[in-house]
């Protein structure tokens, strides 16, 4: 390799170190965009967690929690289906209201009562031990089909893989 | 330190909570379980098998905090019913204790009629009772909603809308318990967020109890929500009051444990 051969490499390399901490004293100069937020999408889930009120005692209390946490309800009243409360020709006297589509249910319970939705909810979790939850979107999908979390907040972090944020 | 927020009712204050007291503004009706002239039988039905030993309540009081009962009452806005003169307590925290239940299950709140409940077992007159027999009228036939009424507090079902009873099939207490004079029993239910109706003998009352809590002077009490209106122990408080110890020791008291699923 000649003198000449090097001075061109040399040049060039200077050239290219130039072109990169140009552009990067831009971008920290003038920073792009942040890129817009992505909307929430409505994600419809129904929920069902199936639990034994015989045996709630056997279960740890930071799991006992999920039972009855404001917090996890906020967000299943967020992402879940709302849906007409009126079954067959049972509807409330007054004007029928929609209610979130989740619900906390005893395994021995009759769920005869409940749309026939729910019914195939409940017997899809028939025979799971219990705490077991069952998750299902909005295309039917059965996504979460397992034991409850240990935590409330374990739970909620499940839910938002498949409901968002 | 954040001031204790409930009002609490111990032996010192007790008297201004009965009849002629400061704070008593309203109706009772609970007949104590244990005197004599209870025609009711104590059915010794114990409740969920073991009770959760003391050593352990502060620490799940602690654990659990934010995530009781009333917790969720408060989240779903659910108001303090009002017996307004009617001597029915031992209906209206019973039926509170269902309502509380169906809540619980994540059914639409109904505002329930403890008039349906406790009109069968008086033949619609205006006496007291107790838990079980409040329970047993659940179990067998329901509540209905108040808005089958004709009125408020109203005893004459001829002039109610028609299907009442149809629709109380619709909320029913499927399953309870019944609770002995056990304070340890009380704690155990409120620890696993069920619901307890409980008499108090003292008061000739009967309530709904929702939490335990951890009162000021480091024992375990009681929070409760009475049927005295939304404006009971003080103006907008909502019903909610704690008890000690020796205060929420029932007399006798029932708990549900399964509803009637149905969303109407």
């Amino acid at each position: 390799m000649t003198t000449k051969h090097l001075w061109v490499l040399v040049c060039l390399s200077t050239v290219i170190c130039l072109v990169i901490v140009g552009a990067m004293v831009k971008a920290m100069i003038f920073p792009s965009p942040a890129p817009p937020p992505i909307p929430p999408t409505p994600s419809n889930l129904r929920v069902l967690f199936l639990y034994d009120p015989l045996t709630l005692i056997d279960m740890p209390p930071a799991q006992q929690a999920i039972l009855t946490s404001p917090e996890l309800r906020s967000y299943l009243d967020k992402h879940c289906l709302l849906e007409s409360s009126c079954v067959a020709s049972s509807c409330p006297l007054d004007e029928a209201t929609k209610t979130p589509s989740y619900r906390f249910v005893p395994k021995s319970a009759d769920v005869s009562h409940l749309t026939p939705v729910w019914q195939q909810t409940c017997q899809a979790a028939a025979g799971k031990p219990v705490p077991w939850m069952l998750v299902v979107n909005e295309s039917g999908q059965t996504v979460i089909d397992q034991s409850w979390p240990a935590t409330v907040s374990e739970t909620l972090k499940l839910l938002k893989m498949f409901g968002g944020e | 330190m954040s001031e204790f927020p409930y009002a609490i009712i111990d032996d010192s204050n007790a008297h201004h909570f009965v009849a002629g007291g400061q704070f008593a503004t309203g109706s009772t009706g609970y007949k104590g379980w244990r005197r004599p002239e209870a025609p009711h039988a104590f059915h010794d039905n114990r409740p969920i098998a073991d009770t959760i030993p003391r050593s352990q309540w502060h620490d799940r009081i602690k654990t659990g905090q934010g995530t009781f009962l009333s917790d969720l009452l408060k989240q779903q806005k659910i108001q303090a019913k009002d017996q307004d003169g009617l001597g029915y307590c031992w209906v209206y925290g019973s039926t509170r204790a269902l309502e509380v239940q169906r809540a619980v299950a994540g059914l639409p709140f109904r505002d329930l009629s403890p008039e349906s409940v406790g009109g069968p077992c008086t033949g619609w007159r205006n006496r007291g009772g107790y838990a079980s027999e409040a329970f047993e009228q659940l179990e067998s036939a329901g509540a209905c909603e108040s808005s089958f009424m004709d009125a408020p507090h109203s005893l004459h079902p001829n002039r109610w809308k028609a299907g009442w009873q149809e629709n109380a099939k619709l909320h029913e207490a499927v399953q309870w318990v019944e609770i002995g004079a056990s304070f340890d029993e009380v704690i155990t239910c409120l620890l696993l967020r069920i619901p307890v109706a409980a008499g108090l003998d003292w008061w000739g009352h009967l309530v709904c109890f929702l939490d335990p809590v951890i009162l000021p002077d480091g024992s375990v009490g009681v929070l409760f929500q009475n049927s005295w209106g939304v404006d009971w122990p003080t103006q907008g408080a909502n019903g909610f009051a704690t008890l000690t110890e020796q205060k929420a020791t029932p007399d006798g008291a029932a708990a549900p444990l399964i509803v009637t699923m149905s969303d109407a």
